[in-house]
Formats: C-alpha cells, structure tokens, sequence
C-alpha cells in the first residue's frame, strides 16, 4: 500500500487531481470522511449525555441525521423524538445545557463537542488520507 | 474565572449579578444576570502554556424584553478587550414570564486572571 499520496510527474498530478475534481469522486472521499468526524462528535456527547440519565431516554435520542448536499456536504447531530414522560429530548437538553430561572445550567453539549474536536479532526483527515490513497492504487 | 473587570462589567449594566446562581432567598424579583465559567481554551505553545483564556456563559433572565434588556449587557461585552462573545440562544419560560438570553464567553489574555 502505497504511503501518503505519491506523484509522478506534473501529468501525473493533473490526471490525479482531475479524478479528485469529479464530484461522484469528490462525493465518494467527503462523504465517509463526514462520517468519520460526526460519529466522533456523536460519541462524545452520548458520553457527555450520560452524566445526565433520567430515563435514559434522552441519552437514546442522540442521533446523526441523513447526510444532505449544500454548500458541500454536511450532516445534524441532534436529540430527536420524545422521551416516556412525553418531554421533548431536545428540549430536556437545551434546559440541562442552558439551565432556565429556576433550574441551574449544566453545560454538557457545548464542552463535549469542543473537547471532541481535535480528535474528530485528525480522524477525519486520517480517513480522507486513506480513501484518496486507496484512490489512486487502483 | 472571569476577570474582576469583567465582573464589573456585568455590574455596571445595572442588574444584580451572581455567580453561578442565585441562593433562593436572595434571587431578584426583577431582572438579573447570572455569569459561570465552564471551561477554559488555553493557548500551548513550544510544549508550554503561553495564554491563559477562560469560556462560560453569561445569562440575562428579563421580563423587560420590548425595552430591549439585553442591549446593556451587549454594550458591556463588547467594550471589553480580550474578551469575545456570541448570543448563543433566547428562550422565553412560560411559566415565569422570563425572556431567558444566554451568551458565550471567552475571555483571553491578561484579563483572565484565576
């Protein structure tokens, strides 16, 4: 397996970058590489979420939703549904994050996903590495 | 922690101001901000630490929302150097009638004295 991106001459390079300007190729690096990053992001605030189990069901509710095309590729991660008393996940944690005027705050999402990003970052350049090097070995 | 100055700040718009929250039977039954520190974003630089930065929040809690509230509390942020902010969300309560703004925090550099 070759190591890092390797050029062969300025022909080379073009062709190369000329396969990386196709979007289907484009789409087929940024798409997994997006993945990589949110599901990092997901993990830490499901561990930051659990400090704060009720019914657990908030915890549960974390999810990444489809990945949609914009300006670039991009995914949410959010807290979806209900929990079993019938309360809004997003909103039992936009109280616990933001507290209210009887209720103190509890920052969790804020500093998870913060903490997360350094390694949310290198994973997905990891993962960009190694989806255009196995790219460019076939 | 936030900076005296920076407390000062908060003080001079004119709210009463606590610290992390207010013990029940001191709580004001107008208006008032509440500041916490939550985290910090120092500065590494050649294996040592060259920047101190302290993040938080600073919450306004008004029932004065068409008088335009937090536009004090705004002036106050902004006219500190070294620190920088962002209003993060507004929610209204119900129950309270309180508008409930919410900044992010960051204050950088030699104002952030712990």
């Amino acid at each position: 397996m070759a190591k890092g991106l390797q050029f062969e001459g300025l022909s080379a390079f073009a062709e190369q970058l000329k396969r990386l300007g196709d979007k289907s190729t484009v789409d087929a690096v940024m798409k997994p590489t997006l993945y990589e990053g949110a599901g990092i992001y997901a993990d830490a605030l499901r561990k930051a979420a659990e400090a704060h189990v009720d019914t657990g069901d908030m915890v549960d509710s974390i999810t990444l939703s489809q990945m949609k095309e914009g300006d670039g590729w991009y995914t949410s991660l959010g807290f979806a549904g209900y929990d079993s008393k019938g309360v809004a996940n997003a909103i039992k944690a936009a109280v616990i994050e933001s507290g209210t005027s009887t209720r103190p705050k509890h920052p969790f999402i804020r500093p998870a996903l913060k903490a997360a990003k350094e390694n949310a970052e290198a994973a997905m350049s990891a993962k960009m590495q190694e989806i255009i090097e196995n790219m460019m070995e076939v | 922690m936030f900076s005296d100055r920076f407390v000062n700040a908060l003080k001079a718009t004119g709210f009463p101001v606590a610290h992390f929250g207010w013990e029940k039977e001191r709580l004001p039954a107008g208006d008032y901000i509440v500041f916490a520190e939550d985290g910090a974003n120092d500065f590494m630089t050649g294996n040592r630490h060259a920047e101190r930065a302290t993040e938080g929040t600073v919450d306004l809690f008004t029932r004065n929302y068409a008088q335009n509230a937090a536009e004090p509390v705004e002036q106050a942020l902004e006219g500190l150097t070294g620190v920088a902010w962002s209003l993060n969300s507004i929610q209204y309560e119900e129950d309270t009638r309180y508008v409930h703004y919410e900044w992010v925090v960051g204050e950088y550099g030699e104002g952030s004295a712990v």
